[in-house]
């Protein structure tokens, strides 16, 4: 399956869409996983191409780069897995209108998720939620994110295998359309 | 040639005055015993004038009976400074992508009088220093600081636009050119054949692997961060010098930090180059390496600019430190640490060299 993943922030850039999305293509592997993401030189991921649009251009100027990367890379893809942000939200939103996307929205951030509730955004917003065929709000991130190993304090088992069992179930979700 | 010890000295002699009845008239008293100037502090000042010469005195506040502390400046440089560490305080606290920022203590007073500038803020008692603390304290309060430094990046060019005249910018270009004028300063100074190899070959290293230090640019970050630079207070960090906060390699200040722990606790530094093994990229692991040999070239490079400032012991201290700091680097070079009979070796070597003044400068400093 080909997967292609919209994304406004990736590692080395902190913040839960970042974590979130190198997680799952960490999880996606045995599928063809494409991420386009908003940064500068980011983390490598073995088996997932990452693609980047520089977030230090001015805002038109990214906002079309993304966009021209996205057109191109949404022809290949079997479904679109767009973390919710404006400057993923829109240019997919102008690429949906050209070609037929299969969307699946997933709501890792919590900040944007509230910024949603009124102005442009809002309307943008719901305009993309109409065009998708799943929204998947992340639990907290307790429960999805990577537990740390530290020196001092014992390792959650309980914790880890909750996260696992969840990872199983959210992929599995994310790859039965 | 002039003494720069001699110059201190009557620096302190026609500056303290001057400052003291300022702060009188804000119902300022200063402290009988003033430990920040004494020691090798004359050659810190020495080597850095180039950002102005600044006194850090404590005092007490007359009207509330508490203790203060107290930076003042009287060279365009010094106050320029004092300004700018104000403006960058403040900055931090309004940036919109800088969700975590850094905790500083009350400022109590801030003029401009008869030519002098002077910042006074509140003194941070501290039930003891960092050093002091039990291991498992010292990891969690620098890990919680590295990461609250991390969660603050500029990434956009609004965010560049921002930060840029303020606190300035270094990315993989201003590193290497410091870089390669550490290994400059080492020929020009006739530093050992195996200081200048060393640095050589991290120079090499840092040019092969440029990609990876600018990779982590763009990351507020503490050139000097260690712990006579903060002090902790009802469980909070308090940031005490927010004069070398940049905005660049993000392991910057991890390295900095670092490298001062191969010195006063080998334990924590391995703990946290285990967390950053176990829980970060490999990318990460090897831009933290990086800045560690920055940062190693830029202390040799400092003690050796000291060489020609400093005499008899301080002298003889100066060249085991560099001594010290190679070997340090040789280690790093290796994706080693550096033996701890090294350290130990260093350690009596130190003590046995350092000025009685040194050593009270040095009581509780970290």
């Amino acid at each position: 399956m080909q997967l292609l993943l919209l994304a406004p922030l990736f590692p080395p850039d902190t913040g839960d869409p970042a974590e979130y999305t190198k997680e799952l293509c960490l999880r996606l592997q045995g599928h063809i996983v494409t991420a386009l993401i908003y940064g500068h030189l980011p983390e490598a991921v073995l088996g997932a191409q990452i693609v980047a649009v520089d977030k230090r251009q001015w805002l038109p100027k990214r906002l079309f780069s993304y966009t021209l990367a996205l057109y191109k890379h949404v022809r290949t893809a079997d479904v679109v897995i767009v973390n919710n942000a404006p400057s993923t939200e829109l240019p997919l939103l102008l690429v949906s209108l050209f070609l037929p996307v299969k969307i699946i929205l997933c709501e890792s951030d919590m900040l944007a998720q509230k910024s949603a509730a009124k102005g442009f955004y809002h309307f943008l917003h719901t305009i993309l939620v109409r065009r998708c065929i799943k929204i998947i709000t992340l639990p907290d991130e307790r429960v999805y994110k990577r537990a740390e190993f530290l020196p001092f304090s014992e390792n959650d088992l309980k914790q880890a295998t909750e996260r696992e069992t969840w990872w199983r179930t959210h992929v599995s979700e994310l790859i039965t359309i | 040639m002039t003494n720069p010890e001699s110059e201190w000295k009557e620096y302190l002699d026609t500056q303290i005055p001057k400052v003291a009845e300022i702060l009188t008239s804000h119902g300022i008293t200063l402290l009988p015993d003033q430990p920040h100037i004494k020691g090798e502090r004359f050659l810190m000042q020495a080597l850095t004038t180039i950002s102005g010469r600044k006194l850090i005195l404590l005092g007490t506040d007359t009207k509330t009976n508490e203790k203060v502390v107290i930076k003042a400046a009287h060279d365009i440089e010094g106050k320029q400074e004092l300004q700018h560490e104000r403006t960058c305080r403040t900055l931090l606290h309004k940036m919109k992508f800088s969700y975590d920022a850094f905790h500083s203590p009350k400022e109590i007073l801030f003029i401009e009088k008869n030519g002098y500038t002077i910042f006074v803020s509140a003194f941070l008692e501290q039930s003891s220093s960092f050093l002091e603390r039990p291991l498992p304290k010292q990891f969690a309060y620098a890990l919680r600081t590295f990461k609250a430094q991390e969660h603050t990046r500029a990434t956009t060019a609004k965010h560049f636009a921002q930060i840029k005249q303020i606190f300035g910018s270094r990315t993989s270009t201003e590193y290497l050119s410091m870089f390669a004028a550490f290994v400059s300063t080492a020929t020009t100074k006739s530093a050992s054949l195996e200081t200048q190899t060393l640095l050589i070959t991290a120079q090499e290293r840092l040019v092969k692997q440029r990609e990876r230090v600018e990779q982590y640019c763009g990351f507020l970050t503490h050139t000097d961060f260690v712990p006579h630079n903060f002090r902790i207070k009802d469980d909070t960090l308090y940031l005490l010098d927010f004069s070398s906060l940049r905005f660049g390699n993000k392991h910057e200040s991890w390295a900095r930090f670092l490298n001062f722990m191969t010195l006063y606790n080998p334990a924590l530094e391995t703990l946290l180059i285990e967390y950053v093994e176990k829980n970060r990229s490999p990318e990460e692991r090897q831009s933290l390496q990086l800045m560690r040999l920055f940062r190693l070239g830029e202390i040799i490079t400092y003690y050796l600019n000291t060489l020609d400032k400093s005499q008899s012991d301080l002298r003889t201290l100066n060249e085991h430190r560099i001594d010290f700091w190679t070997a340090v680097l040789e280690a790093e070079l290796g994706n080693k640490r550096v033996a701890r009979e090294t350290v130990h070796i260093y350690k009596g070597k130190r003590d046995a060299l350092r000025s009685h003044a040194e050593k009270e400068r040095q009581v509780g400093l970290h």
